[in-house]
């Protein structure tokens, strides 16, 4: 592990115990039997703290103090714990961070539930204008909001794609997937709220959403390749699981474009089948058509220019803001996407 | 398909994002905000982001100052407008006495308008206690049971309750009410003596 990577994991940990303890106090007046201890699961099976972490980092970098980024830190983890579980019943997922799913351990609908709760109760923190005044306020909140729709949009395009068992997608297709599914509510909308909040809305945030869009494709890019590399005990969810789910990833593209007209007739037809009819043969063998088609070098190096990319966004979007222990922090992310194996 | 990446590839991805971000900021109506001073050096450019953002800071806390201060004046004018809207005390009016006496207490209207309120009606619900036994409202009367009240004025109506001479001893909870004042309920409070 390089001195990079592990310099950022101490302080994403630190900014998840932070986050871990807010959300902990927020959540403590639930006394529901069906309903507290599904709320509080997730959030304490911990998690890497990304989204909290870049959005405190920013506003600092931005100039302004934790206490006043806490209340969007909180909203945008408890978001993303409320997508998680309705995520994982949409993909019928079995293991999240290491441990069984929460429609596993509790049934579909109470967890279905205990997801409408959480997204629910990740917009009280942005109600309270008494930290950012009013129209700060509301400005997050309409940011907030706006990546809901986007987060929400992707996540349709994404379902959508595999019921239709839609298959003919280019790269620029799952960019457009993964942006709206992932980068905009883990990456972009923590630099913006970040930047918004520090600066007191003073500064450009496009330049930032840029950033953040390449950010997040790597991240999801690296995240993507772990489901195929990494064994299952390393990053907590079902091994190979996106290929049993048929998740559109920039492999599975590269793939289809790559095998010859019978065997991307059978790929199609794997595709087509309902998830529980997919076997372990079939699945092992999917993995195994991507390593040997250059499918996961493939993505590598589509992680790899990403991160140039980023980088070169990343110079722009913190061009007029002052060096500083946050500033490096968020630089450093752009090597922590391609490193990290959980 | 090519294991590896070509220009295009990347040219893609920043059309992708791009066309994303206008509908992020479509959605947010946060306006990107002009990016004068972009062309300043960097030196320059932070100290113009700093300046900024104390500025700003500055104009928020005014402007809650502000924002609160008028948001006060509201309630006020809310509350004098539309009595009804006040909330009631929290401690409520107390009555003693034995079965077979008659206990009593003045309710106080206060009118924070400026004009005259006719015709508002009092009436009382029915007594509780805890373990199941009642008074009913007829035993209860108002004097007068119909109220006028002038512009800021205050005026009294004298409450009565009749104590049954069956009444079990013990604490009985009612409410006084007033169509005139649809969101308010006098709490009331008789102990019955033993």
């Amino acid at each position: 592990m390089s001195a990079t990577l592990t310099t950022v994991e101490e302080t994403l940990a630190g900014y998840a115990r932070l986050i871990g303890e807010e959300v902990e106090r927020r959540l403590a007046r639930e006394d529901s039997p069906y309903l507290a201890s599904l709320v509080r699961e997730y959030p304490r099976r911990g998690g890497k703290g990304m989204r909290p972490g870049l959005l405190i980092a920013t506003c600092r970098a931005f100039g302004g103090p934790t206490r006043e980024a806490l209340g969007a830190a909180v909203s945008l983890e408890l978001l993303h714990n409320a997508f998680l579980i309705h995520d994982d019943f949409q993909d019928a997922s079995r293991r999240r961070r290491g441990l069984p799913t929460l429609h596993e351990l509790h049934g579909a609908p109470l967890a279905i539930n205990a997801g409408d709760a959480l997204a629910t109760f990740a917009l009280e923190p942005l109600r309270d204008t008494s930290v950012l005044g009013g129209r700060l306020a509301r400005r997050v909140l309409d940011e907030v909001l706006a990546m809901i729709v986007q987060t929400t949009e992707g996540q349709a395009l994404e379902l959508g794609w595999r019921r239709d068992n839609v298959v003919a997608l280019a790269p620029a297709d799952y960019l457009e997937l993964v942006s709206k599914k992932t980068c905009c509510y883990s990456t972009v909308a923590p630099l913006r709220l970040g930047a918004l909040i520090g600066s007191r809305a003073t500064v450009p945030l496009r330049s930032l959403a840029r950033f953040g869009f390449h950010l997040g494709a790597a991240f999801q890019v690296r995240d993507d390749l772990l489901s195929v590399m990494g064994s299952g005990a390393v990053h907590g969810k079902d091994a190979l699981g996106d290929i049993r789910e048929g998740k559109r990833t920039l492999m599975l593209l590269h793939l289809l474009g790559a095998v010859d007209a019978s065997r991307r007739a059978w790929l199609v037809e794997f595709l087509g089948e309902p998830e529980e009819a997919r076997s372990d043969a079939d699945v092992a063998l999917v993995r195994e058509l991507m390593e040997r088609h250059g499918s996961l070098e493939f993505a590598r190096a589509y992680a790899d220019r990403l991160a140039v990319a980023a980088d070169a966004a990343f110079e722009d979007a913190f061009a007029g803001v002052p060096r500083s222990e946050h500033v490096e922090f968020i630089h450093a992310l752009i090597p922590y996407m391609l490193e990290r194996t959980a | 398909m090519e294991p590896r990446v070509n220009d295009d590839g990347l040219r893609a991805a920043e059309a992708v994002f791009d066309r994303i971000l206008d509908g992020l900021e479509e959605r947010s109506s946060s306006p990107p905000l002009s990016d004068s001073g972009q062309d300043l050096p960097p030196a320059s450019r932070v100290r113009l982001t700093q300046v900024r953002s104390a500025a700003a800071r500055t104009l928020d806390l005014y402007a809650d100052l502000f924002q609160r201060a008028f948001e006060t004046y509201a309630d006020l004018a809310q509350a004098a407008l539309h009595p009804g809207t006040d909330p009631s005390p929290d401690v409520p009016l107390a009555l003693l006495g034995r079965a077979g006496e008659e206990a009593q207490t003045t309710v106080w209207l206060h009118n924070v308008t400026a004009a005259r309120v006719d015709g508002v009606e009092l009436f009382m619900t029915d007594l509780n206690a805890a373990s199941g036994a009642r008074i009913s409202a007829a035993f209860a009367s108002f004097s007068p049971e119909t109220v006028e009240l002038e512009p800021s004025a205050s005026t009294g109506s004298i409450l009565r309750v009749q104590i049954p001479l069956g009444a079990a001893p013990g604490r009985y909870h009612g409410h006084v009410l007033s169509p005139a004042l649809p969101a308010s309920a006098l709490a009331v409070c008789l102990v019955v003596a033993p």
